[in-house]
Parts: structure tokens; C-alpha cells; sequence
């Protein structure tokens, strides 16, 4: 077992291929060899941590991610495996956008490859299909154009 | 989560994919900061908000690419990178740092209109994407009649650096482009399908030809229409992966001898009739090779007879549901002429054809056999009459005595896989697929009963052989056979491994079934 301490002081005792799923904390037990002492994580409160703890624990027995892309798969079999989301993932991912971009800014800190992929994509999937405009109601985004700037964006985009 | 943000907005620049350009002065993203405070998003380090746009753009390409025609309903952005970077200072900032995002230009063309508007645009994609290897996919909508041959010049200006070509244009266009391709020294992957408003509009149809460059680097080749061989003494040194979907016999023989190195090998039999006999041809390379009859009556004898393969591993015909003549008989001289170990063998051709029997035989002649497939794989189609109540009557006792015989040929096989499309009238009877689902469910029981048991899985009687039932139907399948056919406790997701049972609804996948051993 693996005792990780966040943000905030609470104290998460954690069986160690979970733990070891972030290559952060896995460095961090090879750096301190066998010990008892709690790793801290500074930049994961507890709030996050146990969304990032739920997905570890559902996803501990999957195969590592292959960064191979010159295997023979065919290009329909690539896109198809990495698009297949199971319906725990859609459901772990429906969150509001404040904890969505935690879980993000987390798997990066923590070094989750596959975490930070899919809570990517999840991102990725709400701008999917929208309008430049669609897209900013959804992010409560300003656009922050000059009229200049904004004439010249749209005739960048000859397409739109 | 501030000191994260900030602490990884310090290294946002070292992580980033090779090509990136880094013109951007970082004090217009601070500008943008503070004016965009309100956006959760932009709590996100220009790293992480890079990857998702990443993500978005190839999801984006890849839907264009492969999944269009399937999902006709979904909205898709043909240009995503330029959206993203419309959305504001900040986004346009981080999406024009890197290269990477703008690698992997798609143009679609759906009217005349649309040409020239979409040529500036593909002219503008290239340029953001520096001096990357780059992919490029122009794509014309089939019936645009549009044919003006000195369009899309870019192509040949990038030449050069371009790594992967997906083309879908007019004739004239297609010819051309392709010929200032000559000599491109690092296109790896070319994909060529000519958009013919006369396609399927006559029975005897013939493809337009294409005149294929020399490409030096070529890897994968993929090409939807005729290949003008004659007088042409292009070849592919470098070749591994071929798919030729408008093909006639002799383009086998052509391929091989001008791709000395190639692994797949994949025809769709436009026309097999044609097939002249020929002197043999050796191929140390090929592993697998798969032959589909799209349209017409394939002789076998004729396309396989001059073919010596001694690396073959895996073997495939598909009728796609028409007749091919003398077919199953070709493959074990095939074999045998070739002393290669074959190891995947799948088999979708008509019953009408391949008796049962034939097949077993077939089976048992080939010892380093280890996987086999019967029944077409595709399912968009009410034509496959491949698996009739003469299979089922076949492999029913076969099933029966799985677990305690070692004569069954299905013993030496690691898999087996069965594929029953059900759509329109099918080949076989309602209680002859009824009784091959009672068998199949038999044996499910039984490998569970050797489960409880204790019996190893050393022990030679013990079943290691894994069953994958594929079952494809549309509105007609009965539903109450289903209800008979197959325990409910079956469906249960969690049990896994040996025997399983995927009962598929068109394309889409219901129900999962799998029984632990």
C-alpha cells in the first residue's frame, strides 16, 4: 500500500499498481525505495483526487497505451480503438467544466497518460460540431478580436 | 491547482511536438489572459490546450477520412484547425505555435463552386504546417462534374515533403496530380479513388484507368479504380501494404513482381474472367493475401495456379455473396506448391460452390493451421448464402464432442470463428440455426462444467479451442429465437474468454456474450 497525501491534508491509502498508474508517484517510490512516509501531491486537492482515484481503480488492469503508429493495424482499426469510450468513461467524464479541466490540469501533474487523453477528448467532444461562435458560448469565451483582427480570421477561414 | 497551472505554463514550450514555430509573442497570450479570465479553459496551460485541439483535429480528419459515409448525420468540420483559431486571441496564439496541428490538410469538395475557395484554403493549410512531413486528403463529392486539370498546383510545390496523399478527384485532375508526384521522395502512404459521375450508372462499368508515378518511398497503396500497367516501368521497391479495390486477375502477378518486398496483399476481383494463364511467380514476402469477387465469376484455378508463396501465413477469400467457380479446390495445391505454413485461413465464399465436407477436408490438410473464419465478414448486404444447414449439420456434432474427442478437426485450431448474416431470405433453415445454436449453447455448458471440474488446461481433452458465433441481422430475424436459441445468463458481459457470442444488429454491436472456460 501507498500513502498519498493532497492539497489539503487528506490522507489516501492506496494499493500500489493504482498508485503507480501516475509515473509521477511511481518515480517518487523508486527515488524513496521501501518506506512508510505518505507522498504528498501539492497540486491535487482531494476533490480531484478522487475523481483521479475512481478512474485508476476502474481502469488499473487495462494494457498500456502503444505509442506504435507504424504497427500493421489499419488506419479504421486505429481510429476505431481509440475512439471506442465505454459507457463508465462517457458517465466518469459528464462532469461540469470547472472539475473536467481539474481532472486535466491533475493528470498532467500526476502523469497519466491515458487520464489526460480522455479528459482531453471529453474537451475535444464539446467543441465537436460547433461554430467558432457555438464554441465560445460553451467555454464563456470573449472574443477578444479587433474588427481588423476578426475580418482577417475570416478571411483565413475561406472555407466558413 | 494554480501552482499546476503555473508551474506547467513555465514549461510549455519544452514539451511540444517537433515543428513548432514559436512566432507568436507570448505577451499577446498574456493580453488574452486577462481579458478571458472568465473562461475556465483558460486556466489550462498552452500545452494542454494545444493537445486538445490536437485531439479534435485528427478525431476531425479521421471521422473525414474513414467514418463519413457511416454517420451521414454527424456534423463534421472540414477545417478544424482554422475554427479553433477563430474563436479568439488566445486560441489563435496557441493553434498557429504549432506545426503539428496544420499537418494533416482535408479539403472537401462538395459543388463546382466550391473549387477554387477550397484550393486557398488547402494553399493556406500548407503553409502554417512549415516544413513538416505532411498529409494531405482532397476530396471531391462523386457526382461534382467539375474537371479542370491545373488546380490544386500546391501539390506539386509540396511534393517534396509530402508523406501521405488520400485523393478523390475527377479523372483529368487525378492524372495530373498524380504525375507531378514522380519521383516524390518521401510519400510513404498514396490512396487513389477517381470520382466518376458515370460510376454504377452501366453493368459493365469499367473504371477509369490510373498511371501510377514512381514513388521510391511508397509503403501503403491503396487504389479504388483500374492501374494502367502496360508500358509502365513503375515499381515499388518499399511497398508493404497494397489494396487494390477495382482489380482484374493478372494485377496479383503485376504487384508481386513489382513489389518485391510486400506483406498485404488485398484485390477486390473486379473482373476475374480475364485471367490468362501465366508463368509462375515467386514471392518470398507475401504473408498474407486476401481476394474478394466483387463482380462476376472468379476461376481460382486461374488466379492462384502461377502463385508460389512460401511465407504465407494468412488466406481469405470473400465472394461478397457472388459465385466464384472452382474455388476451395485452388488453395490446397496453393499450399502445397508454396510449402508455406498457413495459419489464418477465413473463408466467405457460397455454399453453392464449397460442400461442407470440402471445407473440412481443407481443414485437415493443413496442419500449422490455427485460425478459421467462415462466412463473409461484411454484413451490408442481404446476398452471403455462405453458412447453410449443411455447415450447421457439419459442425453440430463437431460441437458435440469438442470437449472429449481429439478427432474433431476442430481440435487443431486455437480459433474459429462464424459469421451468420441474416438478412433477407437466408441460405439456411430457421430450425436448422436454431438446432446449431442449441449445440453451440451445449458446448458453452460443457466448457464451464471442465471449468468446475478442475480439469487443466493441459489436459488434452480439455477445450482450448475459442468460438466467436457472429451473428448479423436486420428486421427480420425471429425474436423468439434468440429467446430459445440462447441462455439468458450468456449475455452477462463479465464472463470471458473461449467460447463467446457476438449477436450483432446491422453494424451495430448489441449484445456481448462470453463464457469463461
Amino acid at each position: 500500500m501507498v500513502i498519498l497525501i493532497t492539497s489539503d491534508n487528506v490522507k489516501y491509502v492506496v494499493e500500489k499498481d493504482v498508485a503507480e498508474l501516475s509515473v509521477l508517484v511511481k518515480n517518487m517510490l523508486e527515488d524513496i525505495g521501501p518506506s512508510d512516509e505518505p507522498i504528498p501531491l501539492h497540486n491535487v486537492t482531494s476533490t480531484v483526487f478522487n475523481k483521479v482515484l475512481e478512474y485508476c481503480i476502474y481502469h488499473r488492469n487495462d494494457p498500456p497505451p502503444s505509442d506504435d503508429d507504424e504497427g500493421c493495424a489499419s488506419p479504421l482499426h486505429k481510429y476505431l480503438a481509440s475512439h471506442i469510450c465505454s459507457e463508465w468513461d462517457q458517465r466518469f467524464f459528464d462532469v461540469d467544466q470547472a472539475l473536467l479541466f481539474d481532472i486535466i490540469l491533475a493528470a498532467n501533474y500526476l502523469d497519466i497518460k491515458t487520464l489526460l487523453d480522455d479528459a482531453c477528448k471529453a474537451v475535444a467532444h464539446l467543441i465537436q460540431g460547433k461554430s467558432t461562435e457555438e464554441i465560445r458560448g460553451i467555454f464563456n469565451i470573449v472574443n477578444d478580436f479587433t474588427p481588423e483582427e476578426e475580418a482577417r480570421v475570416k478571411k483565413e477561414n475561406v472555407s466558413s | 491547482m494554480n501552482s499546476a497551472a503555473s508551474s506547467a505554463r513555465d514549461s510549455e514550450t519544452q514539451n511540444e511536438p517537433a515543428g513548432v514555430l514559436l512566432d507568436e509573442p507570448r505577451d499577446a497570450l498574456s493580453r488574452a489572459e486577462v481579458i478571458q479570465s472568465s473562461a475556465l479553459i483558460h486556466q489550462l496551460p498552452t500545452e494542454l490546450l494545444l493537445r486538445i485541439f490536437t485531439l479534435y483535429v485528427e478525431d476531425q480528419h479521421e471521422f473525414i477520412q474513414l467514418r463519413r459515409i457511416a454517420e451521414p448525420a454527424r456534423k463534421v468540420d472540414e477545417a478544424a484547425p482554422f475554427t479553433v483559431s477563430a474563436v479568439c486571441r488566445r486560441w489563435k496564439a496557441v493553434a498557429f505555435s504549432s506545426t503539428r496541428l496544420w499537418a494533416r490538410p482535408v479539403v472537401y469538395i462538395h459543388s463546382n463552386q466550391q473549387v477554387a475557395l477550397q484550393e486557398q484554403l488547402l494553399t493556406q493549410w500548407v503553409e502554417r504546417s512549415g516544413d513538416l512531413p505532411i498529409d494531405i486528403s482532397i476530396l471531391f463529392y462523386q457526382l461534382v462534374t467539375w474537371d479542370v486539370h491545373d488546380s490544386f498546383k500546391i501539390i506539386l510545390t509540396v511534393a517534396p515533403r509530402l508523406a501521405r496523399l488520400n485523393l478523390r478527384a475527377p479523372p483529368r485532375l487525378t492524372s495530373r496530380l498524380l504525375k507531378s508526384l514522380d519521383g516524390a521522395p518521401r510519400l510513404q502512404g498514396l490512396q487513389v479513388s477517381i470520382a466518376d459521375t458515370h460510376a454504377g450508372q452501366q453493368f459493365h462499368y469499367r473504371p477509369p484507368e490510373v498511371s501510377l508515378p514512381q514513388l521510391p518511398a511508397l509503403k501503403d497503396l491503396r487504389i479504388q479504380n483500374a492501374v494502367k500497367w502496360e508500358n509502365s516501368a513503375v515499381d515499388f521497391p518499399r511497398l508493404v501494404v497494397c489494396h487494390l479495390e477495382m482489380a482484374f486477375g493478372p494485377y496479383i502477378r503485376e504487384v508481386l513482381e513489382r513489389a518485391p518486398v510486400l506483406q498485404q496483399l488485398t484485390v477486390f476481383l473486379h473482373n476475374a474472367f480475364e485471367v490468362p494463364p501465366a508463368p509462375p511467380t515467386r514471392h518470398s514476402y507475401l504473408k498474407e493475401l486476401t481476394i474478394e469477387g466483387v463482380v462476376g465469376s472468379t476461376n481460382m484455378y486461374l488466379v492462384l495456379g502461377h502463385l508460389l508463396l512460401p511465407s504465407l501465413e494468412r488466406l481469405s477469400f470473400d465472394s461478397n455473396g457472388f459465385a466464384m467457380s472452382s474455388n476451395i479446390g485452388a488453395v490446397k495445391p496453393l499450399i502445397q506448391r508454396s510449402q508455406c505454413s498457413l495459419k489464418i485461413l477465413n473463408l466467405g465464399l457460397p455454399s453453392c460452390q464449397t460442400s461442407a465436407e470440402e471445407m473440412v477436408q481443407l481443414v485437415e490438410s493443413l496442419p500449422s493451421l490455427k485460425h478459421l473464419s467462415l462466412g463473409s465478414r461484411a454484413y451490408s448486404s442481404g446476398r452471403y448464402k455462405w453458412i447453410t444447414d449443411e455447415y450447421f449439420s457439419r459442425i453440430i456434432p463437431e460441437l458435440d464432442v469438442l470437449c472429449s474427442r481429439e478427432d474433431s478437426f476442430l481440435r487443431q485450431l486455437d480459433s474459429l470463428d462464424l459469421n451468420v448474416v441474416v438478412l433477407g431470405n437466408p441460405a439456411f433453415s430457421w430450425e436448422g440455426f436454431s438446432n446449431f445454436l442449441k449445440a453451440f449453447n451445449s458446448a458453452l455448458m460443457r466448457s464451464q462444467e471442465y471449468d468446475g471440474s478442475g480439469i487443466s488446461k493441459d489436459n488434452p481433452l480439455s477445450c482450448r479451442l475459442h468460438i466467436n458465433l457472429k451473428l448479423s441481422y436486420g428486421e427480420g430475424l425471429p425474436a423468439q429465437l434468440l429467446v430459445h436459441g440462447i441462455d439468458p445468463e450468456l449475455l452477462d458481459p463479465h464472463w470471458s474468454k473461449y467460447i463467446s457470442l457476438k449477436v450483432l444488429k446491422h453494424s451495430i454491436l448489441h449484445y456481448s456474450a462470453r463464457i469463461r472456460p
